[in-house]
């Protein structure tokens, strides 16, 4: 359904197009326009391995990285409930989340779904998701909320460990922004670069402000 | 804005004031050397800084440049994704149009994540007139909020508050004391919003970056709170600044490889958020509604300006933290909403006020916001053109110029005058310039150069 427009858009954008046909002034020459797309932004250094580069940086903002297969992921998923201590579980039903739902009932936790609603997952200590990218250079992991059907579970919970398939590994977010189709992008998409963050009181860095103060990826081979 | 309000004070008087809380300048030396480092370091991943800067620089050129066509193309995809679109001309307008969406909704409570534009418009104030109870969520900005005063830096907003008045602060909503420890008052406040986040009917956001193409909304936070108010609630109102736009996603690469690195020295901030419309059908949370509010507030009066790169910005506030004048008084003593070099060229262009317009007074010139600028603004210039605006001076200065210009435009008189300089070089070392009763307040601070007894042009004659 198609949303509704407000304000004279005519009359603001006529304002607009009327003082951008006088010409500006600039001191330093006048400024160049850009033509065409810009290029891929360069970075220092090569990026031979995508994997290791990726567990390095993600590792360096205070994210735990675990390698797993689809075996040993259940290890993974026993580190974290570790962390987590006691409590129900959120948990989205992605490609590589659905299935754990069964292990998780098994170990006795409760397992929350999106559709319970909010105030459901923010009880949970642990949330569950996958990802549709990892970004080598920043160590970041991109979840998709439509696929995922929730912004929540990978936000509200403190210990949010992300399933993220090797395979979906790219160099940085400039690779994987301009892999994307314009025209079906989902309702959310965020790119996570650690843990929730702050160094509002005296500059001290603290974790989980209101995101999760503990991130942990498991890097499916 | 109290005691540093732009119209509360002169500028002296209020950079004075700052001057004067000496825990604040060292908060502030400590944080802007900081963030200068990490941004060092930060910017040393990148294989050509400089020719990553000249792009970005160009592409916010042709953006703005294009500023009609791209907001006609970025409001049709908001559109069609289902968001409601308002234009609004000025501050007034933008704040009756979410005191309105409010209204219907039925809105009691209103979360808000970081939004510069917000303050810019009163919005805070004026939704609590409306009888809506409006929270910050942002750590620093619901310190700041708590303490009834406005943000001294644009990323660290309570940076001249220190632990003990945090806790202080915290203790007065808690009821009871709180420790003292940064990890235990994040944690409180974490507990509290948290609460306010689930309670809430409304979010407000700003937006750093609206991509044209695909009607995409871009957030970037850290803490996650931008995540929160815009997933939370069933309303998510987004007030975005009207050039603050990209084209595409290839656009947004360049400047979010640019836009943490120059503000905090990360690659890449915790969260970057990419919002397309509002929650679809199948998807259990995000909010039913979106509203973007697309604000010109005076923007447009500088398109086709000699200051037209200032609406280049991406608020990153690297500016800040290399400018001589920020890093002593700090960003209260601005006055208003913007501060440092870019608060100093966009404060007198978007607000018609005589005490805006001593802000570029407030520059050093010395040109370091220019280069830590990640899109090239020459800051320094606008300052220069904004000052070249400020009303004539008065007689005696005017009559003072006129008489340099008399004496220096001709040969024989330029000589002249050198003589008599140099015959009055024993008064130079005369430091007591600022006891002369007309020139005291000019020479407050400054020293005559000591002028030796014998010109250059007179040495050349003798020894040359």
């Amino acid at each position: 359904m198609a949303g509704r427009e407000s304000g004279d858009r005519h009359r603001f954008l006529e304002r607009l197009r009327r003082r951008l046909a006088r010409s500006p002034g600039a001191a330093h020459g006048p400024t160049p326009l850009l033509e065409g797309e810009p290029p891929p932004v360069d970075y220092a250094g090569p990026l031979d391995d995508l994997t290791g580069a990726f567990c390095e940086a993600a590792a360096r903002l205070g994210a735990l990285v675990r390698r797993a297969s689809r075996e040993s992921l259940l290890g993974v998923l026993d580190e974290a409930l570790a962390l987590a201590g006691p409590g129900p579980v959120a948990l989205t039903a992605e490609p590589e989340t659905a299935w754990l739902e069964a292990p998780l009932l098994s170990r006795g936790r409760q397992v929350v779904r999106p559709s319970d609603g909010p105030l459901a997952v923010a009880r949970a200590c642990l949330g569950v998701t996958g990802a549709v990218a990892g970004l080598a250079r920043t160590g970041t992991v991109v979840v998709d909320s439509s696929r995922a059907g929730s912004r929540l579970v990978s936000l509200l919970p403190p210990v949010h460990l992300a399933v993220l398939p090797a395979a979906a590994l790219v160099p940085d977010h400039g690779a994987f922004l301009r892999s994307l189709d314009l025209t079906s992008l989902p309702s959310g998409l965020v790119l996570i670069s650690g843990p929730s963050r702050s160094s509002d009181i005296e500059l001290e860095l603290t974790l989980g402000v209101h995101g999760p103060g503990r991130l942990m990826i498991a890097l499916l081979d | 804005m109290g005691e540093f309000g732009l119209e509360h004070a002169p500028l002296r008087e209020r950079a004075r004031a700052a001057l004067a809380q000496p825990h604040l300048r060292r908060n502030l030396r400590r944080a802007t050397d900081r963030f200068m480092e990490a941004r060092a370091s930060a910017f040393a991943q990148l294989a050509d800084p400089d020719g990553l800067r000249a792009t970005a620089r160009a592409l916010r050129a042709r953006t703005v440049a294009r500023l009609p066509e791209l907001l006609e193309q970025f409001a049709e995809r908001l559109l069609a994704r289902g968001a409601h679109v308002h234009w609004a001309a000025d501050a007034a307008s933008a704040r009756h149009y979410i005191g309105e969406v409010a209204r219907r909704h039925g809105v009691r409570k209103a979360v808000k994540s970081k939004s510069m534009a917000s303050e810019e418009i009163g919005l805070n104030r004026y939704l609590e007139e409306l009888g809506i109870q409006v929270v910050e969520t942002d750590l620093g900005e619901w310190i700041v909020q708590l303490a009834g005063e406005t943000p001294s830096h644009i990323l660290v907003p309570a940076i001249h508050k220190d632990r003990r008045q945090i806790a202080a602060l915290f203790g007065q909503v808690a009821g009871s004391r709180v420790p003292e420890e940064p990890a235990a008052l994040a944690a409180f406040a974490r507990a509290c919003l948290r609460d306010e986040f689930l309670q809430a009917d409304m979010g407000i956001s700003g937006v750093n970056f609206g991509v044209a193409a695909s009607g995409s909304l871009v957030l970037v936070t850290n803490e996650g709170n931008g995540r929160m108010v815009t997933s939370l609630p069933r309303v998510h109102v987004a007030l975005m600044g009207m050039e603050r736009l990209v084209a595409d996603l290839a656009e947004l690469d360049v400047l979010l490889a640019l836009l943490a690195r120059s503000a905090t020295g990360q690659a890449l901030s915790a969260y970057t958020s990419i919002i397309t419309g509002p929650r679809r059908p199948g998807e259990a949370d995000g909010p039913e509604e979106l509203h973007v509010v697309i604000l010109d507030n005076g923007r447009s009066a500088l398109l086709g300006s000699d200051l037209q790169e200032a609406l280049h910005c991406i608020r990153c506030g690297a500016c800040l933290n290399v400018c001589p004048v920020y890093r002593q008084i700090g960003g209260h003593a601005y006055g208003w909403v913007y501060s440092g070099p870019i608060g100093a060229v966009l404060t007198p262009a978007l607000l018609p006020s005589a005490a805006a317009r001593e802000l570029p007074l407030a520059s050093s010139l010395c040109g370091a916001c220019w280069q830590a600028c990640p899109v090239g603004i020459p800051l320094h210039d606008l300052l220069l053109r904004l000052r070249r605006r400020r009303p004539p001076a008065g007689m005696a200065e005017r009559l003072a110029w006129r008489v340099w210009v008399a004496l220096w435009g001709s040969p024989r008189l330029y000589r002249w005058s050198l003589g008599v300089v140099a015959a009055l070089a024993p008064l130079t070392r005369w430091q007591g310039l600022s006891r002369l009763p007309l020139a005291s307040r000019w020479a407050r601070g400054r020293a005559l150069p000591r002028v030796p007894s014998q010109g250059f042009r007179h040495w050349w004659r003798e020894n040359g």
